[in-house]
Formats: C-alpha cells, sequence, structure tokens
C-alpha cells in the first residue's frame, strides 16, 4: 500500500509524474535523467529504507509498448510497510541508468544481475564485473530475442583437452 | 555468438600489497553448505578483502517461465526454495490469481494456509538445525530434520509428491485435503511443541553454541513485528484471528535471531 502523501510531496518536488495503480500496488513512471533524485528523495524524506529489488522487463513485442525495456526499483519503507514500484523506461542502443549504489550498498549485486542479464548499464557503479555469467559472454539472456535453447555459447567456448593442458 | 576477444576481458589490477596471501575459500566448503567461492586476501590471519564469487548459478527460471502456461510453471517455482517448497507454490498461484483478478474459495484459502505454515515450519527447522550443525551440535541438526521427515510425510499423504510437491493450481490445489492429512496433521501438532523445547533445551543451555552466536543478528521488538510479513502482508486470512507474531522475550542475551526463528515455528 502507498501512502497518498508519498506521491503528493513527490508530485511537489519533482512536477507531475505518471503514477497508475493495479490491484493495490502503485507505480510510478520515473524519467531516467530524475532517477537517482526520485530515489535519494524517497530514502531520505520518505523512509524507504528498504530497497526490495531491481530489476527489467523486456518490453520486445509487447502491444503498445513504446520503450524496450522498463527498469524496475522496487522500494519498502520497514517500518510503516509502505511499498512503491518506481519505473524506468530505457532504450537500445547503450542503455543507461544512474546506479542506486550510493543510497543502497546492496544494489551492487542486483545491478550486475540486470547488466548481465538485460545489458543495461549503471554509471557510477564501482564494481560492474559479470556477476553470473562468464566474462566471454557477449549476449543478454533474459532478452526477449534470445532463443530458450541459447544461441550456440557451448560450441563457441574453446575446447581444453587432456593433452592441451 | 562470438565470444570476447582475449585482449577486451577484464584483467585483474596490478596488485600493490604483494605481502598480502591471497586464498580461495571454497567453492566446496562445509561452511558454505552450497556452492560459494570467497577470493580472500589475509595479512598474516586477519581477512582485509574478501570478493565473493557465486559462480554460474542462474538458473533461468525467467527464461523457462515465457515458455510455460501458469499451471505448467509452478514445477519450476518447486525448486526455486526447496526448503519449503508449498509455500513457493502458494505464492506464485497468488500471484496468478492476483494478476488474473480471481477471487479462492475459503475452502481453498484455509487449505493453503495450513500447507503455508506446515512449509514454513519445516523452513524454521532446517535454518535452525543447520545453525546448530555449525555450531558443532549435530544432535539438535537430527531433531530438527526428524520433525520435517513428519512433515514430508503429511505432504506425501496430501499430494503424493514429498518434496517438489507442484500442489497449488490456479484457482486451487491439485487435490482435496482428506481426512487422513487432517489425522497426520493433528498428530504433528500434538507431538511437535515437545520436540521443540527439546531442541530449545539442547542449544540454549550449550554453553559453546552460546558463546559463538551470543550478541550476533540482534533485532529489537520493534523490528521483529514490523517485519512479520504474515500480519503486515496477509494474503488471504485476518491476521488477528490465526497469527500472533513472534516477539522475542525483553531480555534476550544469546541470538536473537535464532530466538526469533525458533518462536516463529513455535506461533
Amino acid at each position: 500500500m502507498t501512502d497518498p502523501k508519498t506521491l503528493e510531496t513527490l508530485k511537489q518536488t519533482f512536477g507531475e509524474l505518471p503514477v497508475s495503480e493495479f490491484r493495490g500496488q502503485t507505480r510510478v513512471v520515473v524519467p531516467v535523467d530524475k532517477l537517482f533524485d526520485i530515489l535519494k528523495f524517497l530514502r531520505d524524506q520518505r523512509h524507504f529504507d528498504l530497497l526490495v529489488d531491481i530489476t527489467c522487463v523486456d518490453y520486445l513485442g509487447s502491444r503498445d509498448a513504446t520503450d524496450r525495456f522498463g527498469l524496475v526499483h522496487l522500494l519498502a519503507n520497514s517500518e510503516t510497510n509502505e511499498r512503491l514500484t518506481l519505473r524506468t523506461f530505457v532504450n537500445d542502443p547503450k542503455p543507461t541508468v544512474p546506479s542506486a549504489v550510493p543510497l543502497w550498498e546492496g544494489a551492487n549485486w542486483l545491478e550486475r544481475e540486470v547488466l548481465d542479464m538485460f545489458g543495461i548499464r549503471f554509471s557510477v557503479d564501482p564494481d560492474l564485473r559479470r556477476i553470473l555469467l562468464p566474462e566471454e559472454f557477449t549476449s543478454f539472456p533474459l532478452r526477449k530475442d534470445y532463443p530458450l535453447q541459447g544461441r550456440g555459447e557451448r560450441h563457441n567456448f574453446p575446447v581444453l583437452t587432456r593433452d592441451s593442458g | 555468438m562470438p565470444l570476447l576477444p582475449q585482449a577486451e576481458l577484464p584483467t585483474d589490477a596490478p596488485e600493490s600489497h604483494d605481502y598480502l596471501w591471497t586464498l580461495n575459500f571454497g567453492p566446496q566448503h562445509p561452511a558454505t553448505h552450497t556452492t560459494l567461492r570467497i577470493v580472500l586476501k589475509l595479512e598474516g590471519e586477519r581477512v582485509v578483502d574478501a570478493i565473493p564469487d557465486i559462480g554460474y548459478l542462474h538458473s533461468g527460471f525467467e527464461k523457462i517461465g515465457e515458455h510455460l502456461d501458469y499451471n505448467q510453471y509452478v514445477t519450476v517455482t518447486d525448486r526455486m526454495n526447496y526448503i519449503s517448497p508449498m509455500a513457493n507454490n502458494v505464492a506464485w498461484h497468488a500471484a496468478v490469481e492476483k494478476l488474473v483478478g480471481l477471487e479462492i474459495t475459503p475452502r481453498c484459502k484455509y487449505i493453503r494456509t495450513i500447507i503455508c505454515e506446515l512449509a514454513r515450519i519445516s523452513d524454521h527447522l532446517l535454518c535452525n538445525g543447520a545453525v546448530a550443525l555449525d555450531t558443532g551440535a549435530f544432535t539438535a541438526f537430527l531433531y530438527a530434520f526428524n520433525q520435517r521427515e513428519v512433515i514430508y510425510d503429511i505432504f506425501e499423504t496430501l499430494c503424493g509428491a514429498r518434496f517438489t510437491n507442484s500442489y497449488t493450481r490456479v484457482g486451487g490445489v491439485s487435490q482435496d485435503i482428506t481426512p487422513l492429512v487432517i489425522e497426520k496433521i493433528n498428530a504433528f501438532l500434538r507431538s511437535f511443541p515437545k520436540v521443540v523445547d527439546d531442541f530449545e533445551r539442547l542449544l540454549m543451555r550449550n554453553s559453546i553454541f552460546i558463546e559463538r552466536t551470543k550478541g550476533i543478528g540482534i533485532l529489537t521488538k520493534a523490528e521483529t513485528l514490523s517485519r512479520s510479513c504474515r500480519k503486515t502482508n496477509p494474503i488471504w486470512l485476518t491476521p488477528n484471528s490465526i497469527f500472533k507474531s513472534a516477539v522475542p522475550p525483553a531480555a534476550i542475551v544469546s541470538p536473537a535471531s535464532w530466538c526469533v526463528r525458533l518462536k516463529f515455528a513455535k506461533a
């Protein structure tokens, strides 16, 4: 549940933002350049002290979609149990968003996973090594245009035999 | 898919602290329970840096989900937290029903709540037992695991599967609850509190366990209350009618989080 005061103060500080509600969950669409300021504002002024998750949605082939990727920040206030979803739309090529690591240390692994799986870059992130995939991997498996069976990565890896080692 | 050429791969930064030892902790180590590699930098016996490397652990559940329907995907949710698969089944189908706007019957709400609670108890049993195991109290671990077996038996009677249950369906469950299952649950509820007391006494009077866990993970009463998601985010049944939140005693000195878990298992 989201407190109406949160949305009101957001509107006062950052102007009109598209807000939608679905089955009791409130979503605010945030432009990329304001994302960091809004996250900081929500953490400091509205006490959203818990970053529940950062993930991403690939809208490729989706009806009525205007943008390719929707980055999702799920925030919670651990005292009042208030929850809020932030959605940031980004597009190819080189989708880049500000990192939330200065606000929540734990954002680092979440952002590394989004980078691995969707290829979205986070600026000012101190540690953006791949977290789940090999460093040589050039594709992003959770994009909708990546096939279920993979893209031939298995036979692309160098074969090591007992003699060559 | 082309691979990145060798020259573009990231390399380790030149080492300025050559006197430090580098030690690989894991990936196969009894204390990590599953696989986790930690690259440790040691100065004598002091750890000055630790870089965790979780490895190629991504299971691709989301990608699999793109190709399955709502009822098929429940088999994947079994594998997400295999310590309490029933709770995952319920969470998945509760989400689906919320998405399509479906109201389930009161009977189904009760069945799901009961199996969720059983799954939660068996989850707490494994966590608490594993803490005991890591601090050298093997007996307590076996006490906890023995009770998990009883819950497995209940689930087997209920749906035929002991471990990966896949019990829920959109709008309901795969099989109705039977009198035999109710009988088994009642038998479990009669015997379980005594086992928890035994389990608690095995550990809370154990000086090795107390010394190794004292002062770690302290929770205040307010934090405990606000983090009980059965109270703050009830899915179906009104929380006040059924659940009491587990609150640690005020003068608690030993591992708070462990105590809370134990209280949760009792609540």
